[in-house]
């Protein structure tokens, strides 16, 4: 079997060389596809230069990180697909070779990698309640909203990806509806770049409707109690909630 | 006249003749350039620079005789030079001549996707040796222009319809009965093609009635299945006939 | 003539409507990959062949009719699909490849993965304000799709350029028009191009190039 990486990016030319080197260095890697967000420095030129394949998301939306995974997965020829951000500081191949390795070993077709790093606001205050509340069968994983994940090729193409911030959970969902076998893999420390605080409003915003999407799609709830719902996620205050 | 000033007139017809060499030269060069440049701006170039220094040459060694220098040895030692540089660089030649073959037969332009042997691959460049392609996989190819006087090349962009005449011959039917059964089978073909068939002539020789068909297709490798439709569509229509 | 539309969103929309409308006798199918888009299509085209695939089987669908097809489009939603089923298409040898970009900026990924005939539908829209607004030095108007060239429109701004433009279109033989400032359409010779007129000049691409270098006006 081989493996096709897929570095959704955006202006990170400081990041890409690094990430698109790194990948290449883990074993069975055939290709790696570089998906940028219509960046405005020098991602592109530089992930050409270092041998990746690179294509521009196909609607240059904001956040446009589903449709990036989504092009990316497309676009690979591998068996499977690990997508990994590009912003890693701490990126190594072992990082991309434990996230496809229970798919190579048989023992999962879907596989989430979960981290050590400073705590996950949108993941502690949003995703995991509402999982526990809906899909309490997901509340074990720890990093619900991980972008580092891996599939086989084939099941990525049975699923919609969402635009936006609440792609990695709403494929969690779709593919356990699909009785795909999940596993999740500890991937050590995770040195990346966090986003400020106001900056997590529509992330959080997008993630829970992602998941109540699903929830009403699956019978668990109806619309109106969503919609009322997702007004009052939109007014709460985060200010003073302890985090940076 | 002093043998002193035969030989200052014999030196000032000599640069006079080399003065007007260089002068016809330029303006047979310019000449070249203007005509020819609808081949290719190089290419006209190159003649224009060749034919230059041909008339050059020969001024000169008209100015080495009218100076008595042995215009013989001179003449004969640069044809031997000439003979050797041509069989020394025979194949730069031959890539020259090929370059005049390719501009003045245009089987191909850049940007053409062309197949010579097995190699396949899109016209990047027309150079004076040699072709540049890239090939599906992304490589640089390099082809000797020679290489095209001796193969055959096929333009798959030209994407030209492809046409063919058929005879159908039908057996004791007459000249109106076999147009009208051959306009039904091709109304069922009709479909196929990339344009609307043609029924070119109907003539009647020996109890044969001989109909000329035209028809036109873009993809080549549709023609023998066409054929065995046509052909079963008349067949269906118990009549006798022979597709030629 | 046989076609094959690949996707059924709104840039397949105009690509189903073109073949029908070069050849209304013509075989046309419609690949989609969701049943609700299927049965969608199937009201809005009835005269095509809609057939439900997998992203995967759209590849294999070609392959086994590759022998009857002459034109595919591919029209989908993902550049990235586009460019894998042109790709594969061309790999196979089917006369006639199109992809449809959804974004722009992805034309010369696949003009270096060799599809020849890749569609930007948000092409016009620079050239139509260029037009509208009229503050333009060069605009393109129309790019051929079998010859390096295309139709360019010069705003003959001052004398040098008239006078080098009278020049080039005397020397190259290349045809033209006039638009001039009283709103007048004039294939007229040379010679009677004024300053103020917008002239259109049809031309391979390395002859436009040569002119635009002469007046400055070597843009994009």
């Amino acid at each position: 079997m081989d493996v096709s990486v897929v570095l959704p990016s955006k202006n990170r030319e400081r990041h890409v060389r690094r990430a698109v080197r790194t990948a290449f260095r883990a074993r069975h890697v055939r290709e790696v596809i570089v998906v940028d967000g219509g960046s405005s420095d020098n991602t592109v030129d530089v992930a050409l230069k270092e041998g990746a394949k690179v294509i521009i998301q196909s609607n240059l939306v904001y956040p446009g990180k589903g449709i990036a995974m989504r092009d990316g997965a497309y676009l690979s020829s591998g068996d499977i697909v690990v997508f990994v951000d590009v912003d890693i500081a701490n990126l190594t191949p072992e990082f991309i070779e434990k996230l496809y390795t229970p798919i190579m070993r048989g023992e999962a077709e879907f596989v989430k990698g979960c981290f050590e790093r400073v705590a996950g606001r949108v993941t502690e205050l949003v995703a995991k309640p509402l999982l526990r509340m809906f899909y309490p069968e997901l509340a074990k994983f720890r990093q619900p909203l991980s972008g580092e994940i891996a599939g086989l090729r084939e099941v990525f193409y049975q699923v919609e990806f969402e635009s936006g911030w609440g792609v990695d959970v709403g494929l969690l969902i779709d593919l356990h509806k699909m009785g795909v076998r999940i596993v999740e893999v500890d991937l050590g420390f995770k040195e990346h770049d966090m986003k400020p605080l106001h900056a997590l409003t529509d992330m959080a915003y997008q993630v829970a409707e992602a998941i109540l999407k699903r929830a009403m799609r699956d019978g668990k709830i109806d619309e109106l109690w969503a919609s009322e719902y997702m007004s009052s996620i939109g007014k709460m205050d985060l200010r003073g909630a302890g985090f940076a | 006249m002093t043998p002193e000033e035969y030989f200052i007139v014999r030196v000032a017809l000599a640069i006079t003749s080399i003065a007007l060499t260089i002068f016809l030269g330029s303006k047979s060069g310019a000449l070249i350039m203007r005509n020819l440049s609808k081949f290719g701006r190089s290419f006209a170039s190159k003649l224009a620079e060749l034919v230059k220094y041909f008339i050059i040459i020969l001024g000169a060694i008209v100015a080495f005789s009218i100076l008595s220098l042995d215009v013989i040895v001179l003449t004969s030692i640069s044809i031997g030079i000439f003979i050797v540089l041509l069989i020394s660089m025979r194949d730069v030649f031959s890539n020259y001549a090929g370059e005049i073959y390719l501009r003045v037969r245009r089987p191909f332009d850049e940007g053409d996707f062309i197949k010579v042997g097995r190699i396949s691959g899109r016209v990047v460049s027309i150079n004076s040796q040699d072709v540049e392609l890239v090939s599906v996989k992304g490589e640089r190819i390099i082809i000797p222009n020679q290489f095209f006087l001796k193969y055959p090349v096929v333009n798959k962009s030209s994407a030209a319809p492809t046409s063919i005449e058929l005879k159908v011959v039908f057996s004791g039917v007459a000249p109106e009965e076999a147009e009208k059964i051959v306009a039904e089978a091709l109304s069922v073909i009709q479909p196929e093609l990339f344009e609307d068939p043609k029924i070119l002539s109907i003539i009647t020789r020996d109890d044969k009635t001989e109909v000329d068909l035209l028809l036109s297709v873009a993809n080549q490798q549709k023609m023998k299945w066409l054929i065995g439709r046509l052909s079963k569509e008349l067949h269906g229509r118990g009549v006798e006939v022979e597709i030629v | 003539m046989r076609s094959v539309v690949i996707g059924g969103g709104h840039l397949a929309y105009f690509a189903i409507t073109a073949l029908r409308d070069i050849d209304p006798r013509g075989r046309l199918t419609i690949i989609e990959f969701t049943s609700e888009k299927v049965e969608m299509l199937k009201k809005t085209f009835p005269f095509a062949d809609v057939v439900l695939s997998s992203i995967e089987g759209v590849e294999e669908y070609i392959s086994r009719n590759r022998f009857l097809i002459d034109v595919l489009v591919s029209a989908t939603d993902s550049d990235a699909l586009n460019l894998r089923y042109a790709k594969h298409s061309i790999k196979i040898d089917l006369p006639i490849v199109i992809a449809i970009l959804n974004n722009p900026l992805n034309e010369p990924v696949f003009a270096k993965e060799n599809v020849r005939y890749v569609i930007n539908p948000y092409k016009t829209i620079e050239s139509k304000i260029k037009e509208i607004v009229g503050k333009f030095r060069v605009n393109v108007i129309h790019e051929f799709s079998k010859v390096e060239g295309g139709i360019y429109a010069i705003k003959v701004e001052d004398a040098k350029t008239l006078r080098r433009v009278q020049s080039f279109v005397l020397k190259s033989d290349t045809p033209f028009f006039v638009l001039s400032t009283d709103k007048r359409i004039r294939a007229s010779s040379a010679k009677d191009i004024q300053i103020g007129d917008v002239i259109y000049l049809a031309c391979h691409d390395r002859e436009i190039k040569g002119l635009l270098k002469k007046i400055g006006r070597l843009e994009s």
